[in-house]
């Protein structure tokens, strides 16, 4: 049963409106700006994807296995599952919900398809003291990606078949109009009023006026770097998460004529971006980005959190801010965050989590490099370097101002050809991670930097086999993704 | 050029549904299906346990260059240029 603080989730709430960065209780001095709070129990490898937080403390999230989760989280401290959603069309196991959008009185959701849940679809859910799911649309070839609604329109992002307008009518979901003109890859939607911005991947922004319902006009177009995936427009600019790129600000004041204001590489891929008060929260695949936008033609780095899992890595895929709680979608689980945009401090990130030599020979020194950032706001300082036996740092001391970049060098030696493991320790005064552990390796027993590459073969989609073996003499890149 | 793990991680990727993660993705480079199972090869010194993607640059004499498990286009890129420069071994 819902409680109370659930009843709330029909009343709704101005979309897009400007959230002031509101601290009930500012963090204590010489703490990180961004600290977590608590991670949701009971989630486990539950392959978290959007994320949606809501002025009544409602958090609403997709789910790779579970479906539709919506969580009471008025106490950051202790979040409170309310309710889990899984659709009449979902694989058993795997619900694969990946985007949602909250209209007055529905979610809607979007599930895509993959090897074991082949349908794509959009899924409606009543909220009310018991949400379930009332209507459930899909269509053949059709595949399903970012979605928005503004009173009983609903738009959802298709990629190459570009943008569906669907009308909810009661507890129905029917297909009125697709938006294709100047669409090429649609991502993800946002509707603010009379105007749809789209992004459309590798094609950038795409504006709609969308007042005439049943025929919507493009009005503007904008050529960005990277793959626009995910948006959010506030006060006339629209913040994009725009893939390897990272975040990209455009001024849509002239929507006929939106104008780049700046591009912030990411130091990993950028999916979602929530804005609240000055800072963006970016959801960056292996880490949470924190961009101060107060001028966003200037952006600034200002904090990033890596999320400690009991994995070797982190997956983050989604990420919500009102005021200052932020929520944090990990792969493995969800995360309440504060942040205190007043708070001052270094954070260091490195450039590799895992520094591999590869084979070497053996007596003959062999070096690499990592490089050092200070993605904070306050001074960082090293205490000490810590190296295990077999590698060597020549550094010593190392200052690092906001914003500032260094490189060291580690160098491995060794008399023998047997495998190492080993690390390298930074102890900072980074409040969060005053231990930063570097992995090193050299002389891997598995297929690793300096052996020679086994055979490839693939079979073509299109048709035949590609094998690495008749590539001699030629550089080959492999990149391998999977389709979930 | 893009190896899928065949089959999925839980078994059963159709070609209908690579073809929509390559509608998805818009790759415009060949794509294909991991017939002799070379991703379990990069990742048997990971426990069997590795993320996606995994990216591995294989020199003109077949030795691999990099191999890494996230993405760092800087240090691919860094690795193509030094293989490209250099006179061939």
């Amino acid at each position: 049963m819902w409680g109370p603080v659930a009843m709330h989730c029909s009343t709704g709430s101005p979309k897009n409106a400007p959230v002031k960065a509101v601290i009930d209780k500012p963090l204590p001095k010489n703490l990180d700006p961004f600290v977590q709070k608590s991670r949701l129990k009971g989630s486990t490898f539950i392959e978290v994807a959007e994320v949606k937080a809501q002025k009544d403390g409602l958090l609403y999230f997709c789910t790779g296995v579970q479906g539709l989760r919506i969580v009471d989280a008025t106490n950051p401290e202790q979040m409170k599952a309310l309710s889990t959603v899984r659709s009449i069309l979902s694989h058993s196991k795997f619900a694969r919900c990946q985007h949602l959008a909250l209209g007055d009185k529905h979610v809607f959701v979007t599930n895509k398809g993959d090897e074991i849940q082949p349908t794509p679809f959009v899924s409606m859910v009543s909220l009310g003291d018991s949400p379930k799911e009332v209507s459930v649309f899909t269509k053949q070839g059709h595949t399903f990606e970012g979605i928005d609604a503004e009173g009983s329109d609903v738009y959802v992002a298709m990629h190459g078949k570009g943008v569906m307008r669907l009308k909810q009518n009661q507890d129905t979901l029917s297909e009125v109009t697709t938006l294709k003109d100047g669409l090429k890859n649609a991502w993800a939607v946002d509707v603010v009023g009379d105007l749809l911005y789209v992004a459309d991947g590798e094609n950038g922004l795409v504006i709609y006026d969308v007042s005439k319902k049943n025929a919507p006009t493009a009005l503007g177009h904008i050529a960005l770097e990277g793959v626009s995936q995910g948006l959010q427009v506030i006060d006339n600019v629209a913040f994009i998460a725009a893939g390897s790129a990272g975040l990209i600000a455009v001024d849509v004041s002239t929507p006929s004529q939106p104008q780049h204001l700046a591009t912030h590489d990411t130091p990993g891929i950028a999916l979602q971006v929530s804005i609240a008060g000055d800072i963006a929260y970016v959801a960056d695949w292996s880490s949470v980005q924190l961009i101060d936008v107060k001028t966003p033609k200037a952006p600034r780095p200002f904090q990033s959190e890596h999320i400690k899992t009991q994995k070797k890595f982190s997956r983050v895929l989604g990420v919500s801010a009102q005021g200052g709680n932020v929520f944090v979608g990990e792969w493995t689980g969800m995360y309440a965050f504060q942040s205190d945009p007043n708070q001052k401090a270094p954070d260091l990130t490195v450039s590799q989590s895992e520094l591999n030599f590869g084979k070497a020979v053996p007596g003959t020194p062999k070096m690499l490099t990592l490089t050092l950032n200070n993605n904070g706001t306050d001074t960082w300082m090293t205490t000490d370097f810590k190296v295990s036996e077999n590698f060597s740092t020549t550094q010593t001391q190392l200052n690092l101002e906001p914003g500032e970049q260094k490189n060291i060098e580690i160098t491995f030696n060794s008399t023998k050809e047997d495998e190492v493991k080993g690390s390298i320790e930074i102890h900072s005064n980074d409040p969060d991670e005053p231990v930063k552990r570097v992995l090193l390796r050299a002389n891997p027993k598995g297929l690793g930097v300096g052996n020679k590459a086994k055979n490839v073969a693939l079979r073509l989609l299109e048709g035949g086999v590609w094998e690495s073996s008749a590539k001699r003499n030629k550089i080959i890149v492999l990149s391998y993704f999977a389709t979930f | 050029m893009v190896g899928v793990n065949q089959g999925g991680l839980r078994g059963g990727d159709t070609d209908e549904i690579i073809r929509q993660f390559k509608a998805q993705t818009q790759v415009t480079f060949p794509l294909g299906v991991d017939v002799n199972k070379t991703f379990d090869t990069y990742s048997a010194d990971e426990n069997g346990i590795s993320p996606f993607p995994l990216d591995v640059i294989v020199g003109k004499d077949g030795t691999i260059e990099y191999l890494a498990r996230e993405f760092h286009p800087d240090e691919m890129k860094a690795v193509l240029d030094r293989l490209l420069n250099e006179p061939n071994r």
